[in-house]
């Protein structure tokens, strides 16, 4: 039987341990072989990497909170992001990168559309362990920034409601690299975001987990 | 010239002759060929037209007619009727389901207590105290019927007498929760009750009072509220008098004013006074004028209103039943018309619409009762606006992901009897309370247009269990009547079918 890793049980504990994994795994590629072992000789021309990677992908959005999910009525919202990263050393690099998720419905009585709008903002870094001819996987993490907005459209007594949320995300995939300049890219993306609420929600809970699984495929410029 | 005063004369006496424009009938109600006396009769009507007549039998037994559809039906006796010793008094009521209610007196012993539903009595049980002499009745808003009477006590100084009331709740089949309401005097008998439209009693006696050597009679005003607290007390007949002020009793008119009649043995005449609740002001106390009376037994009056307009009927010096018209503005009475056609002993009187219904007894034996029918005397009342129909509220919740609010939606339909009647209804008023508050909680909470048959109660707390009401008020600014829901669901809440709700059918003794 083929073992599977399910990323829906990657919970808050396993980010900071996937965190350690991220941060050590640059010093084991570029550290000096262990003593007692032959030194390889270096190559002696390197090829350069890229400096600049500019690119959009389209994924899938998992929410966390089966409040938010069940209300608007879907578990998962397919959406397009773009993203850019810069190398520094070490085959790591700067990642940044940005995205909307957008949900709407009806309200019960009314029937006004109620319209729900998250702009999400990640900052991390992204090690690329093996560089390969055409592969680079890749593992990263790092920081997210969700603002949230909840507006309904037409005459009702129901204010529209705005917040934000910061918490932290790790990622993994494999850069496919087509040509000198372009490269496809798989990726999956586990986050952390809560969100405690001043006024709790109308079914009960007073805490929003914003968290959830983003995975997808994307198209990246090179350079 | 002769032909001209003769005219003038005829004239000027057809002008002073008050109108008489109702019609007097009389009916004997009890056979010619009894033997053994039959004696006060008391008579009531409902809103269906039917009518209870129930008078003492030649046998000692309340018996009883019954008119429905233009029938009398009967003679027969109450079931379970005991075989008194001693009767005068009596009394009958009708509620708002249209059920009677009847309560008579084995004198100086017992009382008892009957109702009467849907063409069928229950049998008669024993009203548990130990009763003096004459009792009254009234009903309550919420149908509670008010039972007035005296009761006595032995001691070692002797007889005690006093004046309880007893309420008989709707469902209940017995009255219960008796009340001393007399104050410091003895020999406190001869009493009846009214209710004002707060649901007062207003409970007038004979008050006996003891100063020295002297017993000294007045007739004494007590208004209990609906928890029988004591809010007045008043000695209506003034100044003390060494005789019997007898047989007092009360009514109120459409205005909610009172008014106590009562005879005065020493002075052999019978005195009313007059009370406007409104300016709390009474009139000085004024004759009924029907001439010297006999010491005994005349004595038996009734006051009565139709509509705004007070009536008293009693039995005057020559003994027949009499009819007397009170105006507030003079503080005097006038003679109206003569209800029976021989001498009487008894006598009593009901108002059902335009109608005054008087059932009497005939004092030459073997005493007979007998029916007056004085029709179209009262005008016809007013046409009574009812609620709306169907009201049904249905609970909602409105939400969006962050926020929700709720709210109930209100909608009725117009009440067919309205249309019916052709009663333009100005607008709707909206009432709410919380379903466990009482009557009292009812606030209204806004006013509508005619109409507007739906009501939006906005951001209702989500804890919230409110019942709703929606009244309906006339071009002349008359309001339906604010009725208590009966409904379980908090999301629909209809209206009540006001029409007759069943007592138990069986009586335990």
């Amino acid at each position: 039987m083929k073992h599977q890793l399910d990323l829906t049980k990657l919970t808050r504990h396993a980010v900071p341990a996937f965190l350690i994994v991220l941060l050590a795994a640059p010093l084991l590629a570029v550290g000096g072989p262990a003593s007692g072992q032959e030194e390889t000789p270096a190559p002696e021309t390197k090829p350069s990497q890229p400096r600049f990677r500019l690119g959009a992908y389209f994924e899938g959005w998992q929410l966390n909170d089966k409040s938010l999910t069940s209300f608007f009525g879907h578990s998962q919202k397919n959406l397009g992001g773009i993203e850019a990263s810069i190398h520094t050393k070490f085959n790591v690099d700067v990642w940044v990168s940005y995205r909307k998720y957008a949900d709407e419905t009806m309200t019960p009585v009314y029937e006004n559309i109620d319209k729900f709008e998250m702009t999400a903002t990640s900052l991390g870094l992204i090690y690329r362990p093996i560089v390969w001819k055409m592969l680079e996987p890749f593992v990263g993490a790092g920081a997210e920034f969700y603002s949230y907005e909840e507006t309904i459209v037409g005459e009702t007594q129901l204010r529209p409601t705005t917040g934000s949320a910061s918490g932290l995300h790790a990622q993994f995939g494999v850069y496919i690299n087509a040509t000198k300049f372009l490269s496809g890219k798989i990726f999956v993306r586990l986050n952390s975001v809560k969100d405690k609420l001043e006024q709790a929600l109308p079914d009960g809970p007073s805490e929003l987990d914003l968290g959830g699984k983003e995975f997808g495929i994307g198209l990246t410029f090179r350079f | 010239m002769k032909r001209l005063v003769f005219l003038t004369v005829a004239l000027g006496l057809a002008l002073s002759l008050p109108a008489q424009d109702f019609d007097v009938t009389i009916r004997r109600m009890t056979s010619e060929n009894l033997t053994a006396n039959q004696k006060f009769p008391v008579i009531a009507e409902n809103e269906d037209g039917e009518r209870l007549y129930v008078y003492r039998g030649g046998d000692r037994k309340s018996h009883y007619f019954y008119y429905k559809d233009g029938n009398w039906t009967g003679p027969a006796v109450i079931p379970g009727s005991p075989t008194y010793d001693d009767f005068w008094f009596s009394d009958i009521v009708v509620d708002s389901t249209g059920t009677f209610h009847y309560v008579c007196e084995d004198a100086d012993s017992s009382l008892y207590y009957a109702y009467f539903q849907n063409g069928a009595w229950t049998a008669m049980r024993k009203v548990l105290i130990k009763h003096e002499a004459t009792l009254g009745l009234a009903v309550r808003s919420d149908d509670t019927i008010v039972l007035a009477s005296a009761f006595k006590t032995q001691s070692p100084k002797g007889v005690t007498k006093d004046v309880i009331i007893g309420l008989k709740p709707p469902l209940a089949t017995n009255f219960s929760s008796f009340v001393n309401i007399t104050r410091d005097h003895e020999s406190s008998t001869m009493v009846d009750v009214a209710v004002d439209s707060k649901d007062n009693a207003w409970v007038v006696y004979k008050g006996g009072f003891i100063s020295g050597n002297l017993e000294t009679m007045q007739t004494v005003l007590v208004v209990l509220d609906k928890a029988n607290k004591e809010v007045y007390w008043k000695n209506v007949s003034g100044e003390p008098y060494p005789a019997f002020c007898w047989y007092p009793n009360i009514a109120f008119n459409a205005e909610g004013k009172a008014l106590v009649s009562w005879m005065l043995s020493q002075k052999r005449n019978y005195y009313s006074r007059y009370y406007d609740p409104e300016t709390e002001k009474w009139a000085e106390v004024t004759e009924i004028t029907t001439g010297p009376l006999r010491p005994w037994p005349t004595m038996y009056n009734k006051v009565i209103a139709g509509g705004s307009d007070f009536y008293w009927v009693g039995v005057d010096a020559d003994r027949m039943v009499v009819l007397y018209k009170y105006d507030p503005e003079d503080n005097k009475w006038t003679f109206v018309a003569k209800l029976s056609s021989v001498a009487a002993n008894w006598c009593f009187a009901y108002v059902s619409g335009e109608n005054l219904l008087v059932s009497w007894d005939a004092i030459a034996q073997p005493t007979a009762c007998y029916l007056t029918t004085v029709s179209g005397i009262f005008p016809p009342p007013p046409i009574k606006v009812q609620s709306v129909s169907n009201l049904v509220v249905d609970r909602k919740f409105e939400r969006s992901f962050f926020s929700g609010y709720h709210f109930n939606v209100l909608t009725w339909e117009p009440n067919p009897l309205n249309i019916e009647e052709e009663i333009i209804i100005s607008a709707h008023r909206v009432y709410r309370k919380e379903r466990a508050a009482d009557a009292s909680q009812w606030a209204q909470i806004t006013v509508l247009g005619a109409d507007v048959y739906t009501f939006l109660d906005n951001n209702v707390p989500a804890d919230s269990d409110y019942v709703y009401a929606v009244t309906c008020v006339d071009s002349n600014g008359n309001e339906s009547p604010l009725e208590e829901p009966t409904g379980q669901a908090a999301e629909t809440t209809p209206l009540p079918n006001p029409k007759k709700p069943s007592l138990p059918s069986s009586v335990d003794e």
